[in-house]
């Protein structure tokens, strides 16, 4: 056999390939131009799509399509060139996979890119198994029946399976393909309908023109008008490069348009491939369609940009007049609570005296029940001091004005006396309350006492308030320069979700249930205190019902 | 791809794509194991051609 087929390739006069792909066999003038073209562009495609994101599913299918294509490319320039009998015969029987796989593929992508999602292991069988007669025949004299030396072709005589059954089923995937874009398309939505027509204009393009380049090559012995197919694919990357700008698909957003330069550049490049100035004046039309395709793209890209930009420059500019409309009102408001709290602050001062006066007999005894109705009122208006305490504080932390006077003092001292304080009313409530810390280590902190006097007895105070039963823990640490105070409980607790907001301003969480007079204002206000001390707050509880712990942690004086 | 079976399923394809395709490339190219079709007269107005 070797000396038969040695005998065709001298009468022949068939050129030895070099590199596989580099030969005189290739006589079409655009041979080289187009494949290149197409191998590159499908390349460059493929890498930058699944580069983008390489998690989605569409991204990934589309680079399968690509590389797949480019491999065709590949095989199809070195059947043009090569003039190795076997060689010929194991390329043009991969030829023979890769084509239908290409359709497979490109049915699997119209179906992922519309459904956003990844189809049932179930339909990928349904749709890939219509491959498996090729895959299992492959090797044998029903792809190919053998080598054809009737002629200086250089082609295999085709089987039945490369006859018929391939062509076949490419037909069943292009009508598979188109069902199933116009059932999608009828209940799509208008936006979607959009997307599904572009895609499948490309899709569909590409695979006319795929197969174009084999029926005109067969239909009238032109391999050189042929050449036009392998132009599909640069319309199908115009298309896909359109839709990544218009409806920023794959997640690849504007940076399609660095692709679409780099295509321009290509486009110019792959001239230097053509083999024939004749040749010249049909490449450069079609390098100047696509210029016009692509710099249309673009152009409209940059418009929409420069229009989004203006109106995020006006709407920019109101923002700008609403914040500091904002601001005034905020400031009033600030202006308006001082002044509010400053004239509730004196009539409160005198109901608190004048029943604190009658309740200690100054104006001559009284029955009980007229002493408990006087205690209540004290009782109201001491928590209405609070409230106005609070109230004034805020303001003046909102509006600066808040001054600390910084000396140095011990946390445990201030904490021991407001847990004596304190333990009469928890033990009214029939609350058990406990100080510990260790008398032998320094507690001092440089702050303001009163300050933060009052952030502790927001603290316990707090806890006191939410506990229904149970015992109150609180309790000062050193750990090596820092103070820590903790004050727990086992009261109502929290979820999460209050746990994070606790600190806000006017947060109240389930509390507010159990407890209706407070502002909302105590940790809020804690919390202002101690940061302006450079300590931090915190909160931990395991649940609902579960207790809870309060505290802060601040800078120790060595 | 974005499930086990998913993957499972394009590796299976491609190790049986690539089986075939390591098949055909031993029987066509390391064995040279196809026929030749062959025509003296078709040959020779093949040429004339």
């Amino acid at each position: 056999m070797e000396t038969s087929i040695q005998t065709f390739v001298n009468l022949c006069q068939w050129d030895a390939s070099r590199m596989l792909i580099f030969s005189d066999n290739v006589f079409g003038a655009l041979i080289y131009y187009s494949h290149f073209l197409a191998l590159i562009i499908s390349v460059l495609v493929g890498v930058f799509v699944l580069s983008k994101d390489r998690k989605n599913i569409v991204n990934q299918v589309l680079f399968f399509i690509m590389m797949t294509f480019s491999l065709w490319v590949l095989f199809d320039l070195i059947l043009w060139a090569n003039e190795k009998p076997a060689l010929i015969m194991f390329f043009w029987s991969a030829i023979l996979i890769i084509e239908p796989l290409i359709y497979a593929l490109c049915l699997y992508f119209i179906d992922v890119y519309i459904e956003k999602k990844d189809i049932s292991v179930g339909k990928k069988i349904t749709i890939f198994s219509l491959l498996l007669p090729v895959i299992v025949l492959l090797p044998t004299q029903y792809a190919l029946v053998g080598f054809d030396l009737t002629n200086c072709f250089r082609e295999p005589v085709e089987g039945l399976l490369a006859t018929y059954y391939v062509y076949f089923i490419e037909i069943v995937y292009s009508f598979w393909i188109l069902f199933y874009v116009i059932k999608k398309y009828v209940k799509a939505t208008l936006e979607m309908k959009k997307q599904i027509t572009l895609i499948t204009v490309g899709v569909v393009l590409f695979l006319i023109s795929f197969v174009s380049g084999n029926l005109i090559g067969s239909l009238t012995e032109n391999w050189t008008l042929a050449q036009i197919g392998l132009f599909g694919m640069p319309i199908l990357s115009g298309f896909l490069a359109y839709l990544i700008v218009k409806y920023k698909a794959f997640n690849t957003k504007l940076l399609g348009a660095q692709v679409l330069v780099v295509g321009l550049g290509l486009l110019v490049l792959v001239i230097a491939f053509i083999r024939n100035i004749e040749n010249v004046k049909l490449v450069v039309a079609f390098t100047l369609l696509c210029v016009w395709l692509l710099g249309r793209v673009l152009i409209r890209s940059v418009q929409q940009e420069v229009k989004q930009r203006e109106q995020l420059e006006i709407l920019s500019e109101q923002l700008l007049i609403a914040n500091d409309k904002l601001k005034d009102l905020d400031k009033l408001k600030t202006e308006f609570l001082s002044l509010a709290s400053h004239q509730l602050r004196s009539p409160l001062t005198a109901i608190k005296g004048y029943a604190s006066m009658v309740l200690d007999g100054d104006f001559g005894e009284i029955n009980k029940e007229a002493k408990d109705a006087i205690d209540r009122v004290f009782q109201s208006a001491q928590n209405l001091t609070k409230i106005v305490e609070d109230f004034l504080s805020v303001s003046k932390i909102e509006s600066g004005g808040m001054k600390y006077e910084m000396a140095p003092f011990s946390i445990a001292e201030i904490t021991n006396d407001m847990v004596k304080d304190l333990s009469i009313t928890a033990e009214k409530r029939g609350l058990k309350m406990s100080f510990t810390c260790d008398d032998n280590k320094g507690y001092m902190v440089n702050g303001d006492k009163e300050k933060l006097r009052q952030v502790i007895l927001n603290f316990i105070d707090n806890s006191i308030k939410y506990t229904k039963e149970g015992q109150i823990d609180v309790s000062v640490k050193r750990e090596s320069n820092k103070i820590l105070f903790r004050v727990k409980d086992t009261g109502m607790g929290m979820t999460k979700e209050i746990k994070d907001s606790l600190f806000q301003k006017f947060a109240r969480g389930d509390g507010a249930r159990m407890n209706t007079t407070g502002s909302g204002l105590g940790l809020y206000l804690a919390k202002e205190i101690v940061v302006a001390h450079k300590g931090t707050v915190f909160i931990e509880s395991e649940g609902l019902n579960k207790g809870s712990t309060f505290g802060f942690e601040l800078d120790a004086i060595k | 791809m974005t499930n086990k079976k998913s993957k499972i399923f394009f590796v299976l394809l491609i190790v049986f794509i690539s089986i075939s395709l390591a098949i055909t490339y031993y029987k066509y190219v390391v064995l040279n194991d196809f026929e030749t079709i062959t025509d003296e007269v078709l040959f020779n107005e093949s040429l004339e051609e």
